[in-house]
Parts: C-alpha cells; sequence; structure tokens
C-alpha cells in the first residue's frame, strides 16, 4: 500500500457530523444523571444521603464485572451489520425509557412516605438504565476505532462526537440549573420532581432518537479477522495490552479531578446565592471549548498525544492554584469570583475538550496495537475499559465528595443541603478549595502512569502502516477468491 | 442497509442478524469490501471537497491572504 492510500480519507462529511449528533442525543440522558443525580435522589427524591452514596458505591463495583463482560460479548459478536452496530440500533429505545422511569421516580411515588420503597425503586431503575447504557455505550465509542482503517478518520469522528455532544449534551445542565432556580422561587408552576420528570422525557425521546442515528447512519469499515472468538480469548486480550491499562490506570489515579463538579452546585448556591451564575461564570469556558476543538488538529501535528496529555494536567494544576489565591479572599462576593471563575473556565475549557479527545484516540490506537500484535481486534473490551474507568471514577468521585459533605461542614435539613451551624470549619473557603485548587493538583498523580507510554510519533505510525498493508493483503486475498469462485 | 444479500440477491429481513447469508453464505458485512471502501473514499472526497469549497467562500479575503503568505513563508 503506498502512502496515498494510507492517507485516504472514508468517513464523510455527513457521517462524521451524524455520529457526533448521536452522541449528543446519547449523553443528555447521561449528563442528567451525572450532573444531578446526588440533587435529583437527595433533595428532589428525598432518599438519604447516605444511601445514594452506598448505591453509587455498589453500581461502581457492579460495572467493574458489568463493562468488561459487556465489552467481551461485544467483541465475540458477528453480525450482518458488523460487531458493533447491532447494538446502536437496538439500545436507544429501552434506553429512553428507563432514563424517563429513573427521573420519573419522584413523580411516580408522590405521596409515597416509604423511603425504603423510595429505596429500592431508586436502585432498581438505577441499575437498570445503568446496564442499557453500557450496552450502548462500549459499542458506541469501539465504532470510533472502527469506522475507518484511517487514523485521521477516528480523530476526526471522536472530535465531532465530543464537540457536538458538547452542545446537545450541555443543553439539560444549563435547562435543569434554570428551571431549578424558576422552580425554587415560584416563578413556574412547576414543581421540581414535574422539571425533572419532563426533562427526562426529552431526553428520552429526542434524545434516543439521536443516538439511534450512530446505527443507521454508520458503517463499520474493517474487517474482523477471527470469526469465532472465544469470551475468554477476548478477556485474555485486556491483560496484553499493556498500553491500555496504562491509561485505564492513570484514569483511576485521576479520580479526584472529579469531585469539584458535586461541590460547584452547593458553591453557587450556599456562597454566591443563586445557582444561576455558574451559567453567566460557564459561558467564555463554552466558547473556549469550542474554539479548542477547532485548533486540536494543529495541535495533534505539532506534538505527540502524550506530550499533549502533560501539558494539559501540568496547565490544569496550575489555573487551579492562580484561580484559588485569586479568589481566596472573596469567595463569597459574586462581583468578583464569577469573573475569576469565568477566566478560569476558559483555560480549563480549553484544556478539557482537548482531555476529551487525545485519550480516546490513544485508545484506538491500543486497539492497533493489539491487532499488530496479536491479529485480533478488541475494541469491545478497549473501550468498555474505558467506559468503566469513566463510570468508576465519576462514582467513586461522587461518592468521595459526597462523603466530604459533612466534614467541612455541609448539612442535610430535610430536603435540602445547608451550612451547618457547628462552628470550627470555615465551609465556604473549603469550597471555594473544592472547586478550584485540589482536583486538579490531586489529579497530577494520574500522568505517573503515561511516563511508561510510548506508543506515540514513528512507533505508533509503522505500527498503523504495517496494518494497513496487512489489511490490503488480506482485501486483494479475498478478492483472488471471489474472481476463482466466478 | 442493504435488504438483500450482495451475491446472490435474497431478499433479507431487517431483522435477520446472522452474519452469513443464509442461501449462499457468503460474509454479509464483508463483502465486496475493497469495493465498498473505494466508494466511500471517493463520496468522502466529494463531500470534503464540497466542504473546503464552502469554507473558501465563507473565509474572508484578508485572512485567505494572510494564510497565503504564511503558507509561502514556510516555503
Amino acid at each position: 500500500m503506498n502512502e496515498g492510500n494510507a492517507l485516504k480519507r472514508y468517513v464523510g462529511v455527513k457521517e462524521t457530523i451524524l455520529y457526533g449528533v448521536a452522541n449528543g442525543g446519547q449523553v443528555i440522558g447521561y449528563n442528567m444523571i451525572r450532573a444531578q443525580l446526588t440533587f435529583f435522589l437527595v433533595t428532589v427524591f428525598g432518599v438519604p444521603a447516605r444511601a445514594v452514596t452506598a448505591m453509587i458505591t455498589v453500581m461502581g463495583f457492579w460495572d467493574a464485572f458489568n463493562d468488561p463482560l459487556m465489552g467481551g460479548i461485544v467483541d465475540k459478536t458477528r453480525s450482518r451489520y458488523g460487531k458493533l452496530r447491532p447494538y446502536l440500533l437496538i439500545v436507544p429505545i429501552p434506553l429512553g425509557i428507563t432514563t424517563v422511569l429513573f427521573f420519573g421516580g419522584a413523580e411516580f411515588l408522590k405521596g409515597v412516605e416509604s423511603t425504603t420503597l423510595k429505596i429500592v425503586y431508586m436502585c432498581i431503575t438505577y441499575f437498570i438504565w445503568e446496564f442499557i447504557y453500557t450496552i450502548g455505550d462500549i459499542p458506541f465509542w469501539g465504532l470510533s476505532a472502527a469506522i475507518s482503517p484511517n487514523p485521521v478518520d477516528r480523530s476526526r469522528v471522536i472530535k465531532s462526537a465530543r464537540f457536538i455532544s458538547g452542545i446537545i449534551g450541555g443543553l439539560p445542565g444549563i435547562i435543569i440549573t434554570v428551571c431549578i432556580d424558576l422552580s425554587r422561587n415560584n416563578i413556574i408552576p412547576f414543581t421540581l420532581s414535574q422539571v425533572f420528570l419532563f426533562l427526562a422525557v426529552i431526553g428520552g425521546t429526542f434524545g434516543m432518537f439521536l443516538f439511534s442515528l450512530s446505527g443507521l447512519c454508520t458503517k463499520e469499515r474493517i474487517v474482523q479477522v477471527n470469526n469465532d472468538p472465544k469470551l475468554l480469548d477476548c478477556f485474555k486480550l485486556l491483560f496484553k495490552n499493556k498500553y491500555l491499562l496504562l491509561i485505564v490506570l492513570s484514569n483511576i489515579l485521576g479520580t479526584v479531578g472529579g469531585i469539584g463538579g458535586t461541590f460547584s452546585t452547593y458553591f453557587y448556591t450556599l456562597s454566591l446565592g443563586i445557582a444561576s451564575l455558574s451559567l453567566v461564570a460557564g459561558i467564555p469556558g463554552t466558547i473556549s471549548g469550542w474554539v479548542s476543538y477547532g485548533l486540536l488538529s494543529n495541535l495533534e501535528q505539532r506534538f505527540t498525544s502524550k506530550q499533549l496529555i502533560f501539558g494539559c494536567s501540568l496547565s490544569n494544576a496550575l489555573i487551579g492554584i492562580i484561580t484559588f489565591l485569586a479568589g481566596m479572599n472573596s469567595y463569597t462576593n459574586p462581583k468578583i469570583i464569577v469573573p475569576i471563575i469565568a477566566v478560569q473556565g476558559v483555560f480549563t475549557s480549553f484544556i478539557g475538550s482537548i482531555n476529551a479527545v487525545v485519550p480516546t484516540k490513544m485508545i484506538a490506537d491500543t486497539v492497533d496495537y493489539m491487532e499488530w500484535k496479536t491479529g485480533e481486534r478488541s475494541e469491545g473490551m478497549s473501550f468498555s475499559l474505558l467506559t468503566f474507568v469513566g463510570k468508576l471514577t465519576g462514582s467513586l468521585s461522587t461518592a468521595i465528595a459526597t462523603a466530604i459533605i459533612p466534614l467541612i461542614g455541609l448539612q442535610e435539613v430535610g430536603q435540602d443541603m445547608v451550612l451547618s451551624s457547628a462552628g470550627g470549619i470555615n465551609t465556604k473557603f473549603w469550597m471555594w478549595a473544592l472547586i478550584t485548587v485540589i482536583p486538579p493538583v490531586a489529579s497530577l498523580i494520574s500522568l505517573i502512569p503515561y511516563a511508561f507510554y510510548d506508543l506515540t510519533g514513528d512507533k505508533l505510525k509503522n505500527i498503523q502502516l504495517e496494518l494497513m498493508q496487512r489489511r490490503e493483503k488480506s482485501i486483494n486475498a479475498n478478492t483472488l477468491e471471489k474472481a476463482e469462485e466466478v | 442497509m442493504k435488504s438483500e444479500c450482495p451475491k446472490c440477491g435474497k431478499k433479507l429481513s431487517i431483522f435477520y442478524f446472522k452474519p452469513k447469508c443464509p442461501q449462499c453464505g457468503c460474509e454479509l458485512a464483508y463483502y465486496d469490501m475493497d469495493k465498498m471502501l473505494e466508494e466511500d473514499a471517493k463520496k468522502a472526497e466529494a463531500e470534503f471537497a464540497k466542504l473546503d469549497a464552502f469554507i473558501d467562500k465563507m473565509t474572508p479575503k484578508f485572512i485567505k491572504k494572510k494564510m497565503k503568505k504564511d503558507m509561502s513563508d514556510s516555503k
């Protein structure tokens, strides 16, 4: 195969955009659950915070089993639609229904006083939602590695997915925050439980319609060599992939980086007084995040993935320290704090967009590495680890944050979170530290595994070029076979 | 999504998920893969050419001039 063929683009503009739109639809429900899980369950549904923490922790452990199992099943799947697309064609419908069931709980069980019943409902609906989400999520990201033999195509579809899902998936967060304020101040005649149900219906219908496009409008373009892989062999492949394991380890070490989100809602409500201020502070960051996607191709040409990861983490920590110091004497004054957070958001969103694309692209690289090393592709197992670690770290960070809540002087009173009357702890100061400096500095530890990661630069290029030559030979062999048949 | 076997033309239900054609046994997902890739590459090139033309049309002249100058400087 000459270099011209190696650089051929197979995924057109339409398919690239539709893959991104599908991800946007997929994450509407996911973002609602990730961003509002604790708030919805504790404040709206009336489930005790301890029960929520316990459920999240147990689900995290369940994912450790569920995700790789699902990844193995995906890798074992062979169908006329490919190995990933069948799931993307089926999953949107049940996922939409379970999203409505989960967020509709507070409305469906209105008037029910039994806390036990609420906990049971919460656990069942969350478990089913999580299970079905996994069945859709692993094939979706696996498809980014199988959509084209050209790494540039893959990078482009990942960027499209992250960019478009950032826009579409960000909408529920904005709408919910506004609706919370409007509902609490009786400006709209709906209770919080009705607001959540309404948004779940939108996410479960419109969102899932968009998600179904990933199965309907895409193609798998890489031939899966083994026609009958064993489930156990799929698992074994995982442990042969040292680069994938390094990425996973890094993600786990970076768990604390995600705790800021939980405290953000409480900081705006309790320290600054208005939850919607987070929207104002977030506007410049949103724009810089979009700009970042546009500049990422240039950055990818100048730097390796590893260099980008190091640069992003170090910059993020530095920005966190500067922000914390800039606001440490005025963290209750919205006029000073909102602009400071907005400036921080410009940098962190820029970095966040890079972090959203590069590690995913690196996982696709590790799938190529496994094909080069063993002849087998493991999109399912590899991306199941990505989704598992994403959920595990998300769950762990939520659990850590929920455990920190009483330690910094926050107290649950009825269905509201309030500042504890017990003295000695400067709760507002701790909340400021927890949304600015502690997460990015603590997550610097996640860089250690990357020090051992060398699947970059010429080594990676040579592997991918060799794979393309192998695939072309395989296709030529098939063509000859076909000609002989004729 | 094709509803028939690409080799023997047997009609297949959209709910038929098995990888091989029930009549001729050909691999439904990978049959004529080379041809499919060629077609996709042509289609993708055409779409990107359209997109490039659109971006070129929308880009202000002073930016184009600067880009040309940067390119000639780098050469």
